[in-house]
């Protein structure tokens, strides 16, 4: 079925339409999900309120843009505002450092899709939501501190700070894994 | 050494290609949590039109039920005074050619009547003087000025003297069959004491001597004739009269009617505060012009120009508050009562751009009115004033933006109950038999529908066009 057709019957609530829709995107959507939480289950719970705000306003959407980039923002958004309701106590760094955090390209060669994950997934809240924001969804650092409420130097400084511990943890997991302690 | 790269770039490709599937049970919690919110949706809307419907079919029949039992009632009474009026005009027809004194008698029985002294008497002879009296005034006038001008005697306490014996027989038949026999001796001599008001023995004596006389004079029985007839003509002439005026001899025309409407509505707040938050007074708002409908019945007031009606109607109100102040949060507006998740509404917030405030509230009403024909031709032309409560149905407040719509909750500064009165110039045109258009221009005056007492009272006019069938 072609999305346009699927999507009218979304919009008139039909369950088998909305779980096609769901089928086609879960996959890609949950990616996206898992690398702003911090596990697994926190993922799943933001998908599963995504997917709702979805269906839920479907009728609404007019058809302008990528539909896939209108799901996107959705699931952006809800990890934002859960990161939000969780954060009570913010820590307010405002050095801006704007030097680059440099590896060797083959650094993440030998290293699974899973531990880099993780090593994303372990990185403090604010560090984790500036780092996806600005390196894998291209959000601007103004955008990034108008959407998490904090000044411009802070999200740069963030994301700075995000980069060097990634890089520290990362080339610890190398080491290990050298070492032959990789997934033990 | 290999080349270095910014570690950012390089979890970003190596991500990039990662594919995880969530687990089966998120689709199961999914579907469950959508069917849950669809139920939430379902059952207002069946509970309000489920109340609407009965109303209307109770109203629709209590109105079929008053119609048919006041034209069986109209029927019956027709009948029953059809009845009345020629049994007693029949009776009378031979009481007067069977007996003259009749006349006579009915006179005295009429001023006893009037003045009081009926207190013995039965209903059945009450109710057959009065139908008599209805629709035979004249007869008893015209009976006095009978008795007047003959020169018979009559008495009704000693013994007849008469000169002829039998027509005092029967004077004191025709006394026994009207006369109850518990009329007392007190009554009987007031009765008599009327009797010397009204009439002189003399005059009654002439009267008798005239009715002797009748057969041998002939001469006095033609002028008694031409009397006689000319009385009939003066009779008819009366009657006709009477009947004319008498409405239950017109056609039946039945009062109620019903109609169906539409109605065009606009609205305004003239003191410009908003109904959103405050901060927005002043704010550009745009009013939407609603397309609503309504049901009615009409009953109109027979032989007046008055007409009563009843009816049920569905407006809506819509209204866009364009914001010109971006410093005021959103997510915590005055008169708003949030009912959206505030983690949606955050969401939304964030990437919206050029938002607007988009504000819907619907009623239903129960008008009550009142309509006045100035000039009632094919065109009718009127006044009419009504009152009505209203209840409201729907309230919600919506976001619109860039990125599409979200309903964020309702506002807590309309009351749920409220009352309107209004004042319309309507126009009646007939289209076909018993088709009718009307077309309604009206101003109504809300009172006091907001609980905020900042906010100034709205006035709404209203275009109502609407198809009227009398049935």
């Amino acid at each position: 079925m072609k999305l346009n057709e699927l999507l009218k019957l979304c919009k008139k609530d039909d369950i088998r339409a909305q779980k096609e829709l769901y089928n086609i995107y879960k996959d890609r959507l949950f990616v996206l999900s898992l690398k702003y939480s911090r596990n697994r289950e926190e993922a799943e719970d933001n998908l599963h309120d995504s997917f709702m705000v979805i269906f839920t306003t479907i009728k609404k959407y007019k058809g302008k843009g990528s539909f896939e980039g209108w799901m996107k923002r959705i699931v952006i958004n809800k990890a934002i505002t859960s990161f939000k309701k969780q954060s009570k106590f913010n820590v307010l760094i405002n050095e801006e450092i704007t030097e680059d955090v440099m590896v060797e390209e083959t650094t993440l060669d030998q290293t699974s899709l899973q531990v880099i994950l993780n090593a994303v997934q372990n990185l403090p809240d604010r560090y984790r939501m500036v780092f996806n924001l600005y390196q894998m969804d291209n959000y601007t650092h103004k955008e990034i501190s108008e959407m998490l409420d904090i000044t411009i130097g802070t999200s740069k400084s963030n994301l700075h700070r995000a980069k060097v511990i990634l890089k520290e943890n990362l080339q610890k997991l190398n080491v290990n894994s050298k070492n032959g302690s990789y997934g033990n | 050494m290999g080349t270095k790269k910014e570690i950012g770039s390089v979890i970003k490709n190596q991500l990039d290609s990662l594919n995880v599937t969530p687990s089966e049970q998120l689709w199961d919690r999914l579907e469950e949590s959508l069917q849950e919110k669809k139920k939430r949706r379902i059952l207002p809307f069946w509970f309000w039109y489920g109340t609407v419907g009965t109303l209307l079919i109770g109203i629709l029949l209590g109105g079929s039920f008053y119609h048919f039992s006041s034209i069986y009632n109209s029927r019956q009474e027709v009948t029953s005074k059809e009845t009345n009026v020629e049994s007693s005009i029949s009776e009378k027809q031979t009481l007067e050619n069977e007996d003259p004194d009749y006349l006579l008698k009915e006179t005295t029985d009429n001023s006893l009547n009037s003045s009081n002294h009926l207190s013995g008497v039965s209903d059945s002879y009450n109710h057959a003087v009065a139908v008599v009296m209805d629709h035979d005034a004249n007869t008893n006038t015209e009976a006095a000025s009978y008795s007047q001008n003959n020169s018979n005697s009559y008495s009704r306490s000693s013994a007849p003297i008469a000169t002829n014996s039998s027509i005092a027989m029967s004077i004191h038949e025709d006394q026994n069959e009207y006369n109850q026999p518990n009329l007392g001796d007190e009554d009987s001599s007031v009765i008599k004491e009327d009797l010397n008001t009204k009439r002189s023995f003399s005059d009654i004596e002439n009267a008798l001597i005239l009715k002797n006389t009748t057969n041998t004079d002939a001469a006095v029985e033609d002028s008694l004739s031409v009397n006689q007839k000319e009385k009939q003509k003066k009779k008819r002439k009366r009657n006709k009269k009477e009947r004319k005026k008498d409405t239950i001899t017109k056609p039946y025309v039945s009062p109620w009617s019903v109609s169906v409407s539409g109605i065009v509505n606009s609205y305004d707040n003239f003191g410009k505060s908003s109904l959103i938050d405050n901060r927005l007074d002043g704010n550009q708002v745009d009013r939407d012009y609603n397309l609503n409908y309504g049901i009615a019945l009409h009953h109109s007031i027979q032989d007046t120009k008055y007409t009563l009606r009843v009816g049920v109607n569905y407006i809506k109100y819509g209204q866009t508050t364009q914001l010109e102040n971006s410093a005021i949060n959103l997510e915590r507006l005055q008169y708003v009562s949030y009912k959206a998740n505030p983690i949606d509404v955050s969401d939304y917030l964030s990437t919206a751009t050029d938002i607007d405030i988009f504000q819907e509230f619907t009623y239903i009403e129960f008008p009550f009115q009142l309509r006045y024909s100035l000039y009632k031709e094919k065109l009718d032309l009127g006044l009419m004033v009504g009152v009505q409560s209203r209840v409201l149905l729907e309230d919600s407040i919506t976001f619109k933006s860039n990125v599409g719509d979200l309903e964020v909750g309702e506002s807590n500064t309309l009351f749920d109950f409220g009352v309107s009165a209004h004042l319309s110039l309507p126009a009646r045109f007939k289209l076909y038999k018993k088709f009718y258009f009307n077309v309604e221009p009206s101003i109504y005056y809300h009172v006091k529908p907001y609980e905020a007492d900042n906010i100034s009272t709205p006035s709404e006019f209203r275009l109502t066009t609407s198809l009227e069938y009398k049935f």
